[in-house]
């Protein structure tokens, strides 16, 4: 981290000086040259790993994500007959240890909240429906493990991993199975692969909206940077369905909301949902 | 154990019937409360502010260390150990900013949260949390800036907007809302919401949610006003 001159000095003191200062001088700018409800570029690249059904890499501005789907057999338990489970661990490789924020039980903690979010919205849009998981009922069923390394951490986890998570699940090819009627065990043929059929009509994405306080005012900085991550008051997830119902809405404490705030935020959200979808389409008519 | 269940009553016009709150039911911690909303009941402790350990970092506000977990062996399927991380997060972002941290520096608090009945889904038990939270804190005697209060409404899909359900009808529904407000402005301190709705469905429920929120905060003020007495 150089601290060559006068402003990365400051930043590195004292960060929320350095925001204060910056957002006295440009009106509608923060730091790294963004307005505040730009977003960053989103790269996408899918298919690259051999070993997992379905995955896909992301990276929006530094952020870096890479989503892998596999899965394995199991015994469906006996409270349902025909659903199969889904497991999303977002892990945090060691590349991310020696980040200058929190301890790394807090980075871990962080973790495991991520992970729970995006499993209730698998749940609540019913993106995966776990009947789709049934190969038998009541004998074998499929285990999807979705796994999220975050390769570099620059904010916004929330909404680079759900938006990997549909990106992988696009291209996510499951080998057949065939039960064996003698021997009653599964067939597994790895060369039949077979699209995984999910609802890909719910296609939920996420905007983060960091809330800054600056002179009595509420600024909101769309997709923020791990730095104004930090110095953000509160921060504000919206997850929205395809036909922009909301799926889920999670408001860290800091910052007192009317409803009409609320309503802001939402057009905010709206707009660069939208946005995030016509990346998703395009990427994925080039690469189809 | 036998589960304690609420009576409901058709015309609620208070909802004092549903609130139920023991102060310092623990004698040791420095500040200690039991709850009840509804079908949840929950135990909070808090003891500090103390000596912060060697390994954290020195910051020059309050640390703070909640824990909760959820009662083991309850039939709610959906629970897990993530499922508690995500509550403890969001909780602690809530004593952040109601706690006037930077009047303790290099100290530490620690929270406690027990889970101790819970026969209904998620929004119940997420606002009792809270709800004990702020008793808690009002015991402890913690400098706070604001006391605040969580009100659970979930969308019923043949009844609509429901505040404070029944376990019933919570188990029956498909989207809920929990709204922390607070008591200076009545304004939304922080929120969780989810499910499948619409920004007016998000309005209605504020507006019924609001005059729930001062009824609870008169109950915390005649739960007080008793100990003091």
């Amino acid at each position: 981290m150089s601290v060559d001159n006068h402003e990365e000095l400051q930043k590195f003191i004292d960060l929320n000086e350095h925001y204060r200062t910056y957002l006295d001088e440009h009106s509608n700018s923060r730091p790294d040259g963004r307005k505040f409800h730009e977003n960053r570029s989103i790269q996408v690249l899918e298919k690259f790993l051999q070993h997992s059904y379905g995955s896909s890499m992301i990276r929006f501005g530094n952020t870096t994500v890479i989503c892998s789907v596999t899965g394995q057999l199991a015994k469906p338990s006996l409270k349902s007959l025909r659903s199969g489970f889904i497991q999303t661990v977002v892990l945090l490789p060691r590349t991310q240890a020696w980040s200058t924020y929190g301890r790394r039980q807090q980075i871990i903690n962080e973790n495991l909240t991520l992970s729970q979010h995006l499993l209730d919205i698998i749940h609540k849009s019913k993106l995966i429906n776990l009947e789709d998981l049934c190969i038998e009922e009541g004998k074998w069923v499929w285990c999807l493990q979705i796994d999220f390394q975050c390769l570099n951490n620059d904010g916004n986890l929330f909404d680079s991993c759900l938006f990997a998570l549909n990106v992988a699940l696009r291209h996510t090819y499951l080998p057949t199975i065939k039960i064996d009627i003698d021997t009653q065990k599964p067939l597994v043929y790895t060369k039949e692969l077979k699209r995984f059929e999910y609802n890909q009509q719910q296609e939920p994405l996420c905007c983060t909206i960091a809330i800054y306080e600056h002179e009595q005012e509420y600024k909101y900085l769309i997709d923020p940077t791990l730095e104004e991550e930090n110095i953000a008051k509160s921060i504000l997830h919206y997850v929205l369905l395809k036909n922009d119902q909301i799926c889920l809405i999670h408001k860290t404490s800091g910052t007192p909301f009317s409803i009409e705030k609320f309503h802001e935020c939402y057009s905010l959200a709206r707009q660069y949902i939208v946005g995030l979808r016509s990346n998703l389409i395009n990427e994925l008519i080039d690469n189809d | 154990m036998t589960e304690i269940v609420s009576q409901t009553n058709e015309n609620d016009a208070s909802i004092f019937s549903s609130l139920h709150c023991v102060l310092s039911p623990i004698s040791k911690a420095a500040g200690s409360a039991t709850f009840t909303l509804s079908d949840s009941i929950c135990t909070c402790l808090v003891n500090g502010p103390g000596e912060l350990r060697q390994q954290q970092d020195a910051t020059n506000r309050l640390q703070v260390d909640i824990t909760f977990q959820a009662r083991p062996g309850s039939n709610n399927t959906n629970a897990t150990a993530t499922k508690d991380k995500l509550i403890e997060q969001w909780l602690e972002t809530l004593i952040h900013s109601t706690v006037l941290t930077e009047h303790y520096p290099r100290s530490q608090i620690n929270i406690v949260m027990y889970e101790e009945q819970n026969l209904s889904g998620e929004a119940t038990i997420l606002a009792c949390l809270c709800n004990t939270l702020c008793l808690t804190m009002l015991d402890a005697n913690l400098p706070m800036k604001y006391a605040f209060a969580a009100v659970p409404i979930v969308q019923h899909p043949t009844k609509g907007l429901l505040s404070l359900p029944n376990s019933k009808d919570e188990l029956a529904s498909t989207s809920y809302f929990v709204f922390v407000f607070e008591i200076t402005l009545n304004d939304i301190l922080a929120m969780h919401a989810s499910g499948n709705f619409d920004m007016k469905t998000l309005e209605q429920a504020t507006i019924i949610a609001k005059p729930i929120a001062r009824q609870i905060f008169q109950f915390y003020r005649q739960e007080l006003e008793k100990r003091l007495s």
